[in-house]
């Protein structure tokens, strides 16, 4: 049941809900120590619900979630220890500057202030971000921020990391830095988790991947055996179905006739009206008054046309 | 476990260091802390002014309710939550609660709203007559102090718990309305202090001192009448307010770090654009329009500055309202002054307040003619509204019915001339202003457009009163119909000189749009 040794993430019946909308539903998720996990899955799929509850971010509704061999919860202090996050929104100080954040983050993590520096300065280089380290956060860009945040979870050296979206607004050349630091952490011995839209990152750095949809893990397991042959985002699109595969048309754009020129104001087809009740009664438009009922249909055939006349 | 009063003291540092980067959160420190020192100032004085005062007990018992009251709302109107150390970001970090709690509250004692209540509690040590009543009383003032800090927490993390950041921004939204109307309340005081007599003050205080908040006060009362083993008994009652509030604190701190759950619940669509508006307005106009509309009822933001103008009138009128029972009915002639000013508050900053929402705007492709028209036609109504209310209730106040028609028609006028004056900063000085003004590194931190509002506002001010001398001298030394007729001469002339004025910054928008959005997006 409960692996530790081999097993970094071990969820079992997670549920998440929303009001009436089911997040999560039950998923069974389990992720190898050591390994490049991905977790993919269209917009809405469960992912950053899924890692939220993973990270003790957000309290699941059912199920158990185990981490570096500690229940999440119901107190997740000691699993947050020994994990590095980047969350979806991020969640940075936007007033400190990038030095000034790292080294609270630093004192929150019981770090000593030597390392504090040291790291922070490593870091700071590491993702491009030394010159803009005493700048505010406020005034950083999206990919800086991203950069900031993963800066934030690398910090204490964690043995997980679990990150959202890692590489979203990310220039080329700082995506290959973060790849190699994230290469770091594997050759370390820990597991990196990322949930991501795009196929082709997940595809180069995974090596074990699980496909989310509708809150279920509907593909899971080492990405050879997920793709068997294919390409993932062919997987992808056959795995979370066709309305997702096969994007809608939008004759519009192609100079054709718009949907108002087609069906009126309205824009859709006008729905089937109840027909016309001369042509189902015929020109009196009424239904032909019922006949008394057949006596046979009642009664069967008459007296001496029985069974044994048959 | 017990509290890493290291991480608890590195919280606390971190929330003075956010505030001193924030200039929006130092400026509302250093203006509160003034507020803060001059309310307690004045709370001192009064502490010490009841000494022998008959009816000391109850005032004590009552005001220090009142202070807990404040203290329980105050966080949810003032700051609509906790806005500086957001719990959502320490959620990532392993924080023991012990420590996180201690943190917090540190933070939240390190503080000017701590020491003043403190100040103002201590200050009624002097009212004992005997050093165990001394004594009582200052355990009771520091007794109430922590109250009031547990309490000011509660109520924070109960915003954060049971409501959603709109609602926090139009808490915050409030607190500008409030300070606004601050003025107005100062005034009143003298009125509401005569409200405030023996019968009434102990017929408060029968039901305050059972009620836990008013036990800590309580307390101090009777210690202050000399009953000291009821104020004893008060005391050690009021010990448990703190600690319910603590474990509530507790309760809704492990809730927010856990996080809660989405809002889902579908709403029905509703038509973007009205019938009434679809008949009358051009298809752009109308949509420029609506959506204004839906941003004015939606945003805080955006009817705060509009909602503002209300105390700004009241604050000129109320104070004097019983002196205008007795007054001159020739001051409803006045109240164009008022429409003048609304419409310049309203139209100054049409924009929004960053580079987005005016790209919003600009990036459709949408004529700016359309844009500007439609957005004014959202905001001058509103103004149009307040104003006319307010002048017919002036009309009565002062039996001065027979100026209303022209006052009226004066109104509208200026609500045209403000329009007028309101759109030269929309287009000229964008809100906020970038740091850097013409090569001029301003670090004004949007305090320069301010400037350029109050400017526009006297220019609006001086413009309608011009356009409104001949109609006004004609109702005051011929007629008031006379006068009426004059005015509806001159409204198409301000209506023209609206059009015109349009006209022009619509195209000067449109050639600005690339200038513009790169200084508004500078910011972000």
């Amino acid at each position: 049941m409960w692996d530790p040794a081999r097993f970094a993430i071990q969820a079992i019946g997670l549920t998440k809900r929303f009001g009436q909308h089911i997040a999560v539903d039950a998923i069974t998720l389990e992720v190898p120590r050591g390994s490049f996990f991905g977790l993919l899955g269209p917009n809405g799929a469960g992912k950053s619900t899924t890692l939220a509850m993973t990270t003790g971010l957000l309290r699941p509704d059912g199920g158990n979630i185990v981490v570096n061999g500690l229940p999440v919860w119901p107190d997740p202090t000691a699993v947050k220890a020994g994990i590095g996050v980047v969350p979806e929104n991020l969640l940075l100080f936007e007033r400190l500057s990038a030095t000034e954040f790292l080294t609270y983050v630093g004192r929150f993590r019981h770090l000593d202030p030597d390392q504090i520096e040291i790291r922070t300065e490593d870091l700071l280089r590491a993702l491009d971000l030394e010159s803009a380290g005493n700048k505010l956060i406020a005034d950083y860009s999206q990919g800086m921020r991203k950069k900031i945040s993963l800066a934030a979870a690398l910090l204490h050296g964690p043995n997980l990391l679990i990150l959202d979206e890692p590489f979203e607004s990310v220039d080329p050349v700082s995506q290959r830095s973060i790849r190699y630091i994230l290469d770091q952490v594997i050759a370390a011995g820990g597991t990196v988790v990322f949930s991501s839209h795009v196929m082709a990152t997940v595809e180069e750095l995974c090596d074990w991947v699980a496909i989310m949809h509708l809150g279920r893990v509907v593909r899971s397991g080492l990405m050879a055996e997920v793709t068997v042959g294919e390409r993932l985002d062919d997987v992808f699109a056959q795995v979370v179905g066709s309305d997702v595969a096969r994007p809608p048309t939008l004759d519009w754009l192609s100079g054709q006739a718009d949907r108002t020129e087609r069906y009126g104001p309205t824009g859709r087809p006008e729905p089937p009206g109840p027909p016309d009740r001369t042509e189902r009664y015929g020109p009196t438009g009424r239904p032909e008054p019922p006949g008394p009922p057949d006596r046979t249909e009642r009664f069967g055939p008459p007296r001496g046309q029985g069974k044994s006349g048959q | 476990m017990t509290v890493d009063w290291s991480v608890a003291r590195s919280l606390a540092g971190l929330k003075f260091r956010l505030i001193r980067h924030s200039p929006q959160a130092l400026i509302g420190m250093i203006l509160g802390s003034a507020l803060g020192g001059l309310l307690g100032f004045g709370a001192i004085s009064g502490v010490l002014a009841l000494r022998g005062y008959e009816g000391r007990g109850a005032a004590l018992a009552v005001a220090g309710a009142a202070g807990l009251i404040i203290w329980l709302i105050g966080p949810i109107v003032l700051g609509g939550g906790e806005l500086i150390l957001d719990l959502k970001v320490l959620a990532l970090y392993p924080f023991d609660l012990r420590t996180l709690l201690g943190g917090l509250l540190l933070a939240a004692f390190v503080g000017v709203p701590f020491a003043v209540t403190c100040a103002v509690a201590l200050s009624t040590v002097t009212h004992g007559q005997d050093p165990v009543a001394a004594a009582v009383l200052a355990w009771a003032a520091l007794q109430f102090a922590v109250t009031a800090v547990v309490a000011g927490r509660v109520s924070v993390g109960l915003v954060g718990l049971l409501t959603t950041s709109r609602f926090r921004s139009i808490a915050g939204a409030i607190t500008v309305l409030f300070a606004i109307s601050f003025g107005v309340i100062a005034q009143a005081a003298p009125f509401a202090a005569r409200l405030f007599t023996i019968e009434r003050l102990e017929s408060a205080r029968s039901v305050v001192r059972w009620l836990p908040i008013g036990w800590t006060p309580e307390a101090a009362a009777q210690a202050s009448l000399g009953h000291h083993v009821t104020a004893v008994g008060f005391a050690l009652l009021g010990l448990t307010v703190p600690a319910g509030l603590l474990a509530v604190w507790r309760w809704i701190v492990i809730r927010l770090l856990a996080g809660r759950g989405a809002q889902t619940k579908p709403r029905p669509a509703k038509p973007l654009v009205g019938p009434m508006a679809d008949r009358f307005l051009s298809p752009t106009t109308a949509a420029a329009w609506a959506k204004s509309v839906r941003a004015i009822r939606r945003d805080p933001r955006e009817w705060t500055e509009i909602a503002a103008f209300l105390p700004l009138v009241l604050a000129f009128t109320l104070p004097n309202l019983i002196e205008l029972q007795n007054g001159d009915p020739r001051l409803v002639l006045a109240s164009f002054v008022a429409a003048a000013s609304g419409a310049t508050m309203v139209s100054t900053n049409l924009f929004g307040a960053d580079g987005p929402r005016f790209t919003a705007d600009a990036i459709p492709g949408t004529d700016m003619w359309s844009v500007l028209v439609g957005k004014l036609l959202a905001r001058l109504p509103l103004v149009g509204a307040v104003v006319i209310v307010g002048t017919t209730a002036l009309a009565w106040l002062l039996d001065g019915w027979r100026y209303l028609p022209v006052s009226l028609v004066l109104q509208v006028q200026s609500l045209l001339i403000g329009a007028i004056a309101g759109l030269f900063v929309t287009i000229r000085a964008p809100v906020p202003l970038p740091d850097k003004v013409g090569g001029l590194n301003t670090n004004s931190a949007g305090c320069i457009t301010p400037m350029f509002q109050v400017g526009a506002l006297v220019v609006a001010d001086v413009m309608s009163m011009v356009a409104a001398a001949p109609a006004v001298v004609l109702a005051l030394f011929l007629s008031p119909w006379l006068a009426t007729l004059a005015a509806v001469i001159t409204l198409p002339l301000c209506w023209l000189g609206l059009r015109a004025r349009l006209r022009y910054e619509a195209d000067r928008t449109q050639l600005r749009i690339p200038e513009l959005v790169t200084a508004l997006t500078a910011r972000q």
